[in-house]
């Protein structure tokens, strides 16, 4: 029987892989795409929690979901943001080696 | 049924996820991130989030993982190294996660759940929510300012993106 | 239902302004065509004016706006410091040579965007609200940091800027969620709620979540004011950025910052009664995380050479020495809830004084990077007999920055000392001090290389004439006199301040 804390611990361990990419990868656009993963264990999250929350009145509003609509909306705005600057960057330099770029060292 | 679901997709999304963590090869990291995100979306499904699930797929599997392989392209085949140096970040990590597993199911459980154990019947979503965004007392405010948001930094994108004159030449 | 509308809508006019603004500055440019830089700038220069004449006119009775934004004098006080300085950037823009003619008239929106975003950022206490603000400003200031795309510094500012942004807001989401999943609620006095309950009532499994949710939250924040651990992007952006954008960032995203962080803390953790341990040890945190990070930035800042990073640690230790305001907050005691509206009146007031010395110090720095290319220590070197007026001017701003008389600055740290002594953190009190010695010593550095190194013969230098450049060189000299006058008298900023912590 999938219950609640299934979807918890299953967000804690995508949250937790996205965020091992964030920490262990050196290219920029794994480390975007480690931020995803963890925008999208947040909002499996969140919409675990709406589903189970206790009505109030008898009904749920889908207030989780329409969090997670906002930030679906955000991230697709920030990942066409960090393309661009990544394209104005790579046009830059001689290389389009990501690693070569010294501001981004930990 | 749901459970069958909850399995396949909860195991799509954490091998999608944990590829794309440590794969060496980036753009297999990349297409292990669309394995993911679609495996996210279908358990939006069993949650009963139909319209977030449409949503997922349509923006995430269909936008953001095509920006982001774009920007793979744009890039570099074979940066993806890891550090091994970092291996030593990986304990506080491991320790969060520990600590959260522990104690979301016994703690953070009874207080959000209502009796019933199990997922209840799913309705369609996208009317409410729908609702709520045209709702002067719910979210239209967020809503109308998603829209400057995306105007704003669309133009500015697109104003970085554009070559200069001399630079074109 | 059109009625209630409108009530929200009046509410609100400042925001209408500047999304107003927003919009008519993007038509402007496509109508007026290539050289359309400077009539979209005075049209935005005027919406901002605008803006900041309907903030004025704004009664001071609370009302809610969309259920989602409260209009009090708190929020009045934020969005007076966010819009003017927004203003003044604006102004900086326009005459600052490393943004292209060609991006110019572009720049103004993502200015005003960010603006709108910080406004509704520290005026809502709901956290769909309060996502999509942050990210409005930080996705604005994102593009503007890497607007010089011909600079590679700056390219590299605007991507770094971006990636530890994303991850920071990431963090903070699955903050979110867990509140959320606590307390069945977005808005901020029913989390409170929850907080306390689940803190009272529950095990140690919910006294976890209540940690790692405020801990997730926190770096967020954290990130936004540039605390320790989360500064280590603030040098890099904000020397690569363009200098308009880093005293964007260094005052207006920062206040931004501190104005949600205040609100947050005011209304989850200070509302109610809360355990008394645990808000103990959570403002023993925040005063240790204050001392780190005011320590960092100061002694950081000495061995720096370029003027900007130099500022940006010196930002970081300013954002310390805020923090310690915070520290005080949450360690008054039951018997001691005065020490929380001591402690808050102390940021307030000592953000006051940051804004108008940032935003002209960066200035300063910007005036001298217009006219001479001069960007370290090095290049600074008898510049201040060249241009005498920004020298002066740079001389009462890092005066004010480093709290020596007479200027605003040393109010700001005074106030701030005497809260901290109030609740009996006498060691921060201690290791503040120190700081503001070590804080003389790097700022001085500036000041000789200014007026007592090198060959003090004029040299000539880039000099730009017309109205709008002059503008700029006046603001300077306005907000020095600002610095100075508020720094003799301050009872009208006293008052102002005591109004907005009501």
């Amino acid at each position: 029987m999938i219950q609640l804390e299934h979807y918890l611990y299953l967000s804690g361990l995508v949250f937790t892989l996205g965020l091992c990419g964030v920490m262990m990868r050196r290219n920029v656009i794994l480390v975007l795409m480690g931020v995803e993963i963890m925008l999208n264990a947040a909002n499996l999250a969140l919409i675990a929690f709406n589903k189970y929350m206790l009505p109030i009145d008898g009904i749920v509003e889908p207030k989780g979901q329409v969090f997670v609509f906002f930030t679906i909306a955000v991230a697709a705005a920030e990942v066409a943001v960090a393309l661009v600057i990544a394209v104005a960057l790579f046009r830059r330099l001689d290389t389009v080696n990501v690693d070569d770029v010294a501001n981004l060292r930990w | 049924m749901l459970d069958f679901m909850f399995i396949f997709f909860a195991s799509l999304a954490l091998l999608g996820g944990l590829l794309m963590a440590f794969h060496p090869n980036i753009v297999h990291s990349a297409f292990a991130l669309v394995a993911a995100l679609f495996g996210v979306a279908g358990l939006y499904w069993t949650l009963g989030a139909d319209f977030l699930g449409a949503t997922q797929v349509l923006l995430y599997v269909g936008g953001i993982t095509v920006l982001l392989l774009f920007a793979v392209m744009l890039s570099t085949r074979d940066a993806a190294r890891i550090s091994i140096a970092r291996y030593a970040l990986m304990a506080p990590i491991v320790g969060l996660l520990g600590a959260f597993l522990v104690t979301t199911g016994k703690a953070l459980v009874p207080i959000v759940r209502a009796a019933g154990g199990a997922l209840g019947p799913t309705e369609p979503t996208t009317e409410k929510i729908g609702n709520l965004f045209m709702d002067p007392t719910a979210f239209m405010l967020p809503f109308e300012i998603l829209a400057v948001l995306l105007l704003v930094v669309l133009v500015g994108a697109i104003t970085l993106a554009r070559r200069g004159e001399e630079d074109a030449a | 239902m059109s009625e209630t509308l409108a009530s929200h809508l009046t509410a609100l006019k400042p925001e209408i302004w500047l999304t107003g603004t927003i919009l008519v500055m993007l038509v402007l440019d496509l109508l007026v065509g290539k050289r359309s830089a400077r009539t979209v700038g005075v049209f935005g220069l005027i919406g901002i004016g605008g803006a900041m004449w309907a903030l004025m006119n704004q009664s001071s009775v609370p009302v809610r706006a969309f259920g989602l934004i409260s209009i009090d004098t708190y929020s009045i006080f934020f969005r007076a410091l966010i819009i003017s300085a927004t203003g003044i950037v604006m102004l900086h823009g326009m005459v600052f040579r490393g943004i292209e003619d060609e991006t110019r008239a572009e720049f103004g929106p993502m200015l005003v965007g960010a603006a709108l975003g910080a406004c509704l950022l520290v005026s809502t206490d709901n956290l769909i609200m309060l996502l999509v603000g942050m990210e409005l400003l930080s996705l604005c200031s994102y593009v503007m940091a890497g607007w010089q795309k011909k600079e590679r510094r700056s390219a590299e500012a605007g991507l770094k800027y971006l990636v530890y942004g994303a991850m920071a807001s990431g963090l903070m989401l699955f903050g979110f969620s867990l509140l959320y999943g606590l307390s069945g609620s977005m808005w901020m006095p029913e989390i409170a709620l929850a907080v306390s309950e689940a803190w009272s009532l529950g095990d140690a499994g919910q006294h976890m979540i209540v940690v790692i949710a405020s801990t997730l939250v926190f770096v967020g924040f954290g990130f936004k004011i540039s605390a320790f651990p989360f500064h280590f992007w603030a040098p890099d952006v904000y020397e690569g950025s363009p200098t308009p954008v880093t005293s964007m960032l260094a005052v207006a995203s920062k206040t931004a910052g501190f104005g949600v962080l205040i609100r947050f803390v005011d209304t989850v953790y200070l509302d109610l009664t809360i355990a008394e341990d645990w808000l103990g040890r959570f403002g023993y945190v925040i005063a240790v995380l204050a001392a780190i990070t005011m320590t960092y930035g100061n002694v950081t800042a000495v061995k720096q050479n370029n003027i900007k990073r130099l500022l940006a640690y010196s930002s970081i230790a300013h954002a310390g020495y805020l923090l310690m305001g915070v520290a005080v907050m949450t360690t008054a005691t039951v018997d001691n809830r005065a020490a929380v509206g001591i402690g808050m009146e102390s940021i307030l007031f000592y953000l006051v004084s940051y804004y108008i010395a940032t935003l002209g110090a960066f200035g300063c720095a910007m005036a001298f990077a217009n006219r001479f290319g001069a960007e370290t220590l090095e290049d600074y070197e008898g510049l201040g007999w060249s241009s005498p007026w920004i020298g002066a001017c740079f001389i009462i701003f890092l005066t004010s920055l480093v709290g020596l008389p007479p200027a605003i600055g040393l109010i700001g740290k005074w106030l701030l000392f005497k809260a901290t002594l109030s609740v009996g953190l006498d060691w921060l009190a201690v290791i503040a001090a120190l700081n503001a010695a070590v804080a003389l010593f790097y700022y001085f550095k500036i000041a000789r290389a200014l007026f007592l190194r090198g060959d003090t013969d004029y040299q000539e230098g880039l000099a730009s004439k017309g109205v709008i450049p002059g503008l700029a060189h006046l603001s300077l000299i306005v907000l020095a006199i600002f610095t100075v006058y508020f720094g003799l008298m301050w009872d009208g900023i006293m008052e102002w301040v005591s109004e907005a912590v009501m």
